[in-house]
C-alpha cells in the first residue's frame, strides 16, 4: 500500500459576503497517494477550484477554511504560519493555472520568474538558477530555451505560456502538483501537446498530481482516480476505469451522457434538467435531488452520506 | 438530417477580409491581418453547417461577414441569390430579419440594462412588427418556445444563470422568424450539462421552425453532434469540407486528420497517443507561403512551400485544399465499434 | 449617504436663503465692521462676525450658497451635455468625427485652463452668465474624453453587436445600448466636477473676474477676506469652511452614486 501524500478530511470553506457567510465547500474528504493522478471533476459552482485554492492556502481575502483537516506528509497545513506555508507552496506543492497569462507576471521576463523560485527555495546562485531554468524549459519541450528565458509572457503563445507555467511548477521538484483546468484555454491541437507532455512527466517522475477539470475527456486521458463534485460535495469517488464502466451516482451518469461524443452520435443528448443550486439557497436533503431523475420524497429528508460500496468506490446517493 | 434536396440558401464566393494594422502617431498601414483569405462554399436550406478551427482561423470573422455585420474586403456573399455587398444600408437592415445570430458569451451579449421582456421584444419593435398587448403575447410565446417562464419577464440578465441567458439570446434571435441563424460558439461557454440542454433545444427549434444553422465552434464534439456537414478552417482558408461522418471517418487533409485526432475522448479505455502536430499556429498577419499548413505538416514537400493548393471537390461533396490528400490512407480517427467494451 | 445629506442641506439653504438669513447680505454697516464671531467677544446679532464693510458673514454665506451652487451645477450641466454629445459621436461614429473632435480636445487641453478662462472673461467682461459659459465651455473636454473611451469599449461588446444584428438603427443603439452603459461613470465624474467647479468659481472670483458685488459667492467672500486674514481671520475662513464641507459632500455623493448605479452591485 502506498502512503497517502495528502489527506483532506471534511474540508469546509466559506466566503464572507454582504449577506453573511456562504459556504461553497461543504465537507470534502479525499486523499492523494504518492505518484498518483487524481482528477476532481465538476461544473461551475461545484467547489472544485475553491478546494484547490484552499489546500494551496491561497483563498481570496474573504474566504476561509472553517472546518476540517488538511494533512500533507503528516503536517497539518491548517496550523502552519504564513511563512511555513510559503515554504511549502511552490516548493513541495505547486500549481498550474487555467490562464497562464494572468498567472505569469507581465513585467518580468521568463528567465527572471523561473530563477526567482529556484533562488528562493534552493539558495542557488543566479548562474545555477539560469542553467536549471533552461533545463526545465527544455524538459517541457520549448525550443530555443535560452532565447525564451529573455522573453516576456506576452511575447509567447498560449501553449508556450502554459509550458512555461509547467516548467515553473516543476522546477522545484514538487511532491504534489495541482493543475486547475490546465488545458481549457488552449486550442485542441495545443491541448493534445500539453496533455501528452503531462502524461510524459507523470511517467518520468513520481510527482502526485491533482487535475481539476470540467472535461471528462481530459480526465479519461490522464487520471488514475476520479472524484466527482457537485454543489460543494463529493458525490462519487472511483478509480478511472471503474468510474467510466460503472458510474453510480445519477449526476455522474447524467454528466457522462450529456457530453456529445465524437464516436457515438445520438439524435438527442441526455440532459440534466435545471441548473446548479445557488450556494446561498441549497436544497435540504440531497443537493442533487431537484435535478435527479430518481429523486423522491425520501431524498428531501436525508442528506445522504458518502458510502463506500467497495474499497475504492464511493457514492453519495440513497437510491443506487 | 440527410440533405436530399439541396436548395442553396447562402453562397460564399472568393470571400476575403483583411484588417489593417496601423501603428504609430502618423497613421499608415503597417501590415494586414488576413482574417479570411478566400472562401468558397454553399449553405443548403435546412441544414446545419458546422465550421471548426482553432484560434485565428477566421471562423468568427466568417460568421460576422455572413451576417453583414462586417464588410468584406473582396468577394461575395449571396443570401437567396442577392449579394449582401450590393444591398443598401436599409435593405441590409431588413435582410437582418432573415439572418440572425446567437453569441458565445451569454454574459456579454445581453444589454445589462434591459429586462427580458425588452430584450426579446426589441427586434419586434425595431421592425415595427408588434406593439402593446400583441408584443407582450409574442414575447411570451417566444419565452415559452425556449423554455423560459412568464414570471421571469421583468428580470434583468444578471439574475439568470448562463444557460438561461443563452435561452434569452435564442429567443431574441428567433423573434424575427429568421431563415438562417449563425451560432457563433453558442454553447462553448456553457457547462456540460447545460450545453446538452441548449444543443437539444437548438435541434428541436430547427425541426419545428425549419431553420438553417451555421454552427461556428472550436469544440469538435458539439459540432459533430449538431452538424450535417462540417468545414475545417486554417489561417483564413477552408481546408476541407464534407459530410460530418465522412469527415470524421475519412479526413483527407492532414490538418483535419490531426485536429480530429487531438480531441480527448471521454473514455479511458480509448486512451491513445495523439497524432501531434508540431509547433504553433502561425500568425495570420504573416501566413506561410504556399500551403499555409506546410510548416507543421508531416507530408509537406518543396511543392507545398511554393504553390497554394486549390480548394476542390475530390470526392462527391468532399472538398479539400491539399496537394497530397490522404485519399487511400486509413485516416479514421474514431474508434471502431469493436474497440468498445 | 452622508454626502446626500450634506448636499440636500446645502441645496435647501440656498433655496430658503431669504428666510434663513438674519440680515440683508449686502447691507453695509460701518460702525460694526470686522466684528469677531460671538464666542470671541462679538454679538449674537452677527454670530459669525462681520466683514470689512460690516456685512453679516452668516447671511453672506447663506446667500453665497445660491450662486456657488448655481454656477457649479449649471456649468457642469453645460459641460456635461457638450462633452456627452461629442464623446458619443466621436466614439460611436469614429473616423472623421473622431479625428475632428479629439484633435479639438487635445488643442484645448494644451492651453492652461485658468489662462484661457482669464482671457475670455477679460474680453467678455465678468458676469454670472459669462462665468457659467466659460466654466462649462472649457471643462467639457474631460467628459468628451471619458465618454468617448467608454463608448469605444461598450461599442465592441457583444450586446451592441446583437443590436446591430437585429437591425436596430444607430440612434437606437446609442440611446438604448451605449448611453445607459456609459451614464453611470459619467454621473460620477460629473458630481466630482461640481466640486472642482465650485472651487474654480472661487478662484476666479478671488482673482476679481468672477462674481461682482453686490452679488455674493463664497469665492468672492474669500477674495474680500484676503487682506484681513492676519487681523480678522473669520472673514475668509468661514466661506472657506463652507466650500470645504460642500465639496466633501458632493464627493461623497459621487462615490455613493457610483455604487448605486452599478447594476451588478445593486443586485
Amino acid at each position: 500500500m502506498t502512503k497517502n501524500l495528502l489527506e483532506i478530511e471534511d474540508l469546509k470553506v466559506r466566503f464572507k459576503t454582504e449577506d453573511g457567510y456562504i459556504s461553497t465547500v461543504n465537507g470534502v474528504s479525499f486523499s492523494v497517494k504518492q505518484g498518483e493522478t487524481l482528477a476532481i471533476v465538476g461544473e461551475s459552482g461545484s467547489g472544485k477550484s475553491v478546494t484547490s485554492l484552499a489546500l494551496m492556502g491561497i483563498l481570496p481575502a474573504n474566504g476561509e477554511i472553517y472546518d476540517g483537516k488538511v494533512t500533507f506528509e503528516d503536517k497539518n497545513l491548517r496550523t502552519l504560519s504564513k511563512k511555513e506555508y510559503r515554504k511549502i507552496r511552490g516548493n513541495e506543492i505547486s500549481m498550474i493555472f487555467q490562464e497562464p497569462m494572468t498567472a505569469l507576471n507581465p513585467v518580468f521576463n521568463i528567465g527572471y520568474q523561473l530563477r526567482e523560485t529556484l533562488i528562493l527555495h534552493y539558495d542557488m546562485t543566479k548562474e545555477q538558477a539560469n542553467k536549471k531554468g533552461i533545463e526545465m524549459l527544455e524538459t517541457v519541450g520549448i525550443p530555443d530555451a535560452d532565447k525564451v528565458m529573455g522573453r516576456f509572457p506576452h511575447q509567447l503563445s498560449g501553449g508556450m505560456r502554459q509550458r512555461v507555467m509547467i516548467a515553473m511548477a516543476l522546477s522545484c521538484n514538487p511532491k504534489l502538483l495541482i493543475a486547475d483546468e490546465p488545458t481549457t484555454a488552449l486550442d485542441v491541437t495545443i491541448q493534445a501537446q500539453i496533455l501528452t507532455l503531462m502524461r510524459n512527466i507523470k511517467e518520468k517522475s513520481n510527482t502526485s498530481t491533482i487535475i481539476i477539470t470540467h472535461d471528462l475527456g481530459v480526465v479519461a486521458e490522464l487520471a488514475d482516480r476520479v472524484i466527482v463534485m457537485y454543489a460543494g460535495e463529493v458525490v462519487e469517488e472511483a478509480p478511472i476505469y471503474e468510474l467510466f464502466e460503472n458510474p453510480l451516482h445519477p449526476y455522474t451518469k447524467g454528466l457522462m451522457a450529456s457530453i456529445p461524443k465524437v464516436h457515438d452520435v445520438v439524435d438527442e443528448l441526455y440532459s440534466i434538467e435545471g441548473t446548479v443550486p445557488n450556494p446561498s439557497n441549497m436544497p435540504s436533503g440531497c443537493k442533487f435531488y431537484p435535478r435527479c431523475p430518481l429523486g423522491n420524497i425520501e431524498c428531501t429528508k436525508i442528506h445522504p452520506p458518502l458510502e463506500y460500496i467497495s474499497a475504492d468506490h464511493a457514492k453519495r446517493c440513497i437510491k443506487v | 438530417m440527410n440533405v436530399i434536396e439541396k436548395n442553396i440558401i447562402m453562397e460564399v464566393e472568393d470571400l476575403k477580409k483583411h484588417f489593417d494594422i496601423s501603428k504609430g502617431f502618423i497613421k499608415k498601414v503597417n501590415s494586414k491581418v488576413r482574417a479570411v483569405d478566400g472562401l468558397n462554399f454553399q449553405v443548403y436550406k435546412g441544414e446545419t453547417l458546422g465550421i471548426v478551427g482553432e484560434s485565428g482561423c477566421g471562423k468568427s470573422t466568417t460568421g460576422q461577414l455572413m451576417l453583414g455585420l462586417l464588410d468584406a474586403t473582396e468577394g461575395h456573399i449571396y443570401f437567396q441569390d442577392r449579394d449582401l455587398a450590393e444591398m443598401t444600408q436599409e435593405e441590409l437592415r431588413l435582410a437582418r430579419r432573415d439572418l440572425q445570430v446567437i453569441f458565445q458569451d451569454p454574459y456579454s451579449s445581453l444589454n445589462p440594462r434591459m429586462t427580458v421582456e425588452e430584450l426579446i421584444g426589441e427586434p419586434l419593435i425595431v421592425h415595427g412588427i408588434a406593439k402593446g398587448e400583441e408584443l407582450k403575447k409574442q414575447v411570451l410565446d417566444l419565452m415559452n418556445l425556449v423554455g423560459l417562464q412568464k414570471h421571469q419577464m421583468t428580470r434583468f440578465p444578471h439574475e439568470f444563470s448562463g444557460g438561461q441567458r443563452q435561452r434569452i439570446g435564442i429567443a431574441r434571435a428567433l423573434a424575427l422568424k429568421p431563415k438562417v441563424i449563425v451560432c457563433d460558439e453558442a454553447v462553448s461557454a456553457l457547462d456540460v450539462s447545460i450545453q446538452a440542454q441548449i444543443l437539444n433545444l437548438l435541434k428541436k427549434l430547427q425541426k419545428e421552425l425549419d431553420l438553417t444553422y451555421i454552427f461556428i465552434a472550436h469544440g469538435l464534439p458539439a459540432v459533430r453532434h449538431i452538424s450535417d456537414r462540417i468545414g475545417v478552417m486554417y489561417l483564413g482558408k477552408m481546408v476541407e469540407m464534407a459530410d460530418r461522418d465522412e469527415i470524421f471517418h475519412h479526413p483527407l487533409h492532414p490538418y483535419t486528420h490531426a485536429l480530429l485526432d487531438s480531441v480527448p475522448i471521454p473514455d479511458p479505455r480509448l486512451r491513445k497517443e495523439h497524432l501531434l502536430i508540431e509547433g504553433e499556429i502561425p500568425s495570420p498577419t504573416n501566413p506561410p507561403s504556399g500551403c499555409a499548413f506546410h510548416p507543421r505538416c508531416p507530408f509537406a514537400t518543396e511543392h507545398c512551400k511554393k504553390v497554394t493548393p486549390e480548394y476542390r471537390e475530390i470526392l462527391p461533396e468532399h472538398y479539400v485544399a491539399c496537394h497530397y490528400p490522404l485519399v487511400d490512407k486509413d485516416t479514421d480517427v474514431l474508434p471502431h465499434s469493436s474497440d468498445k467494451a | 449617504m452622508a454626502g446626500l445629506i450634506i448636499v440636500v442641506t446645502v441645496v435647501l439653504i440656498a433655496i430658503l436663503a431669504p428666510v434663513l438669513a438674519p440680515h440683508d447680505p449686502a447691507q453695509t454697516n460701518v460702525v460694526d465692521r470686522l466684528l469677531p464671531p460671538f464666542w470671541l467677544g462679538g454679538t449674537m446679532e452677527f454670530p459669525l462676525g462681520t466683514d470689512n464693510l460690516g456685512r453679516d458673514i452668516l447671511s453672506r454665506i447663506i446667500f453665497g450658497s445660491r450662486i456657488s451652487l448655481l454656477v457649479g451645477i449649471s456649468a457642469v450641466l453645460l459641460a456635461g451635455a457638450i462633452g456627452m454629445a461629442l464623446g458619443l459621436i466621436a466614439g460611436y461614429y469614429g473616423k472623421f468625427w473622431d479625428f475632428l473632435i479629439m484633435r479639438t480636445v487635445d488643442s484645448l487641453l494644451a492651453i492652461p485652463n485658468i489662462l484661457f478662462m482669464l482671457i475670455i472673461l477679460a474680453v467678455m467682461g465678468p458676469s454670472l452668465i459669462t462665468l457659467i459659459l466659460v466654466l462649462g465651455g472649457t471643462s467639457w473636454v474631460v467628459y468628451a474624453r471619458m465618454v468617448r473611451s467608454e463608448t469605444l469599449s461598450v461599442k465592441e461588446r457583444d450586446y451592441v453587436r446583437s443590436a446591430r444584428a437585429i437591425g436596430a438603427k444607430n440612434g437606437r443603439i446609442i440611446r438604448k445600448y451605449i448611453l445607459p452603459n456609459v451614464i453611470s461613470s459619467f454621473i460620477v465624474i460629473a458630481t466630482l466636477n461640481v466640486a472642482t467647479t465650485i472651487i474654480l468659481e472661487a478662484s476666479l472670483s478671488f482673482l476679481g473676474l468672477g462674481i461682482q458685488s453686490p452679488d455674493v459667492s463664497w469665492g468672492l467672500m474669500l477674495s474680500d477676506g484676503r487682506e484681513y486674514i492676519a487681523t480678522s481671520w473669520w472673514v475668509a475662513t468661514f466661506p472657506g469652511i463652507a466650500i470645504t464641507i460642500t465639496v466633501l459632500g458632493v464627493i461623497f455623493l459621487g462615490d455613493w452614486l457610483r455604487d448605486v448605479l452599478d447594476p451588478k452591485i445593486k443586485e
